[in-house]
Parts: C-alpha cells; sequence; structure tokens
C-alpha cells in the first residue's frame, strides 16, 4: 500500500491505521480488498472527506491518496509530506 | 454506503475503452486519408468530399454519354491543369475510388488488429501507417 498524502490547513485531525487492504481513517473502515489489479476506483464513490483522489492497484500496489490535515503551525514534514510506502499494519505515523 | 462499488473500473473496462479510443482514431485516420489526395498517371489529385463528388460526377456524366467540353482539363492538388478526355476522366474517377478502398481496407484490417488485441502493448502497437510523401512525375 502506497499512502499519498496531500496537506491542507484545516483544524480537524486525521487517524490513519491499516490492517491489510483495510484503511481506517478516522474509525472509519474502507475495504480496498475488492479492487483488483489494474482497477480505478474514483474518489467519488468513497464516502470519505479525506480520499479526494482515485484508488488504484498497480502490480498488485493500492495507491491511495489522503488529505493530511495540518494546523498553522506544522512542521515542514507535514507540510510537506513525503508518501508513506507500504506501512506496517495497526497505526500509520503521521507527520505532524 | 462507504464505497460504491458499481463505480469500479476493471482494467479489463479501461482495455475496452482504450480500443474504443483507438477505433476513434483509425476512423479518424482513414477519413483524413481519403481526404488527402491520390496519385494518378504521375499526377496527385485531390479527394476531398468536394473533389470526390465533382470526379464521380463527371465519370458518371462521361459514361452517360455526355461529351466533355473542348480543351477539358482537370486541375491537380498543386494547381496543374492536366488535358483529359473522357477515357482518362473514367480512369480518373476509377482510381480515385481505388483510393477510397485502399483506406477503407487499411482501416478495417487495423479495426480487425484492434479487435484481437490481447494486451495495452498490443494495442498501442497499432498505427495508421505512416503517410508516404505522393509521387509526382518530374
Amino acid at each position: 500500500m502506497h499512502i499519498i498524502l496531500i496537506p491542507q490547513r484545516r483544524d480537524d485531525t486525521l487517524m490513519l491505521s491499516r490492517e491489510g487492504d483495510v484503511l481506517i481513517i478516522n474509525e472509519e473502515a474502507y475495504d480496498f480488498s475488492q479492487v483488483p489489479d489494474g482497477a480505478t476506483l474514483p474518489a467519488s464513490a468513497i464516502d470519505s472527506e479525506f480520499i479526494v483522489h482515485e484508488v488504484q492497484r498497480i502490480d498488485g500496489v493500492l495507491y491511495i491518496t489522503i488529505i493530511l490535515p495540518h494546523g498553522a503551525d506544522a512542521s515542514e514534514a507535514a507540510r510537506f509530506p513525503a508518501p508513506i510506502i507500504d506501512p506496517p499494519n495497526g497505526v500509520v505515523e503521521l507527520p505532524q | 454506503m462507504t464505497i460504491d462499488w458499481s463505480r469500479i473500473i476493471t482494467a479489463e473496462m479501461k482495455f475496452e475503452q482504450a480500443k474504443d479510443a483507438k477505433r476513434t482514431r483509425i476512423n479518424a485516420a482513414a477519413l483524413a486519408a481519403i481526404d488527402a489526395g491520390f496519385e494518378h498517371d504521375g499526377h496527385v489529385f485531390d479527394s476531398d468530399a468536394r473533389s470526390q463528388t465533382n470526379i464521380i460526377g463527371t465519370a458518371n456524366a462521361v459514361g452517360a454519354g455526355i461529351p466533355l467540353p473542348e480543351g477539358f482539363t482537370w486541375r491537380t492538388k498543386d494547381n496543374e491543369n492536366v488535358p483529359m478526355d473522357g477515357t482518362a476522366i473514367i480512369a480518373l474517377g476509377a482510381a480515385l475510388l481505388q483510393h477510397v478502398n485502399t483506406q477503407y481496407a487499411i482501416s478495417w484490417q487495423l479495426k480487425a488488429d484492434i479487435e484481437a488485441a490481447k494486451t495495452p502493448e498490443e494495442l498501442d502497437a497499432i498505427r495508421w501507417p505512416a503517410a508516404e510523401p505522393p509521387q509526382t512525375a518530374e
């Protein structure tokens, strides 16, 4: 799983965790195990304000693009976040 | 509903969409090639829709026994007036039909190739033949 983060100045928070192909966004589970290889799921088909780009599986790897909310005094790592490549199951560490 | 799975676009669906797009491009290329002009008897003649109508209409008129005026000429793509009698006009019409049919035959073969393509790589390799510059008499 590759998680691409799009930084956005907002006052809400994001908690992310992963269980295989399931991504849990602020306690809401999104199971992407049904996305076959080469398929695309439009962002508009996903009921989440954080997923703002199509979800794809390419060569077996899920690509998910998520808004990363950050405060006014966020670090450079949060304002210019690197993609998170294949995070282990459990809580996904996000730049603060 | 968290995820609307009816909206998923599978690899197979993308491949069929790519095939449809390729068919559309082949159709456009065939029409452009038909309109691009054709070589006949050492000259290149226009073959857009108006030219096709003029050539076939004149050839049909000759075939129906209508005489051509004295000193009749047909203007080439590069604006040279070529003297023509009835036989030459009918030959010009035949060459035009051959040109049009050739482009359609190419498009049919390419569309058969599109239908048979099994992979995106095979589909991508299907192209309209590169246009060769028409040969004209020196």
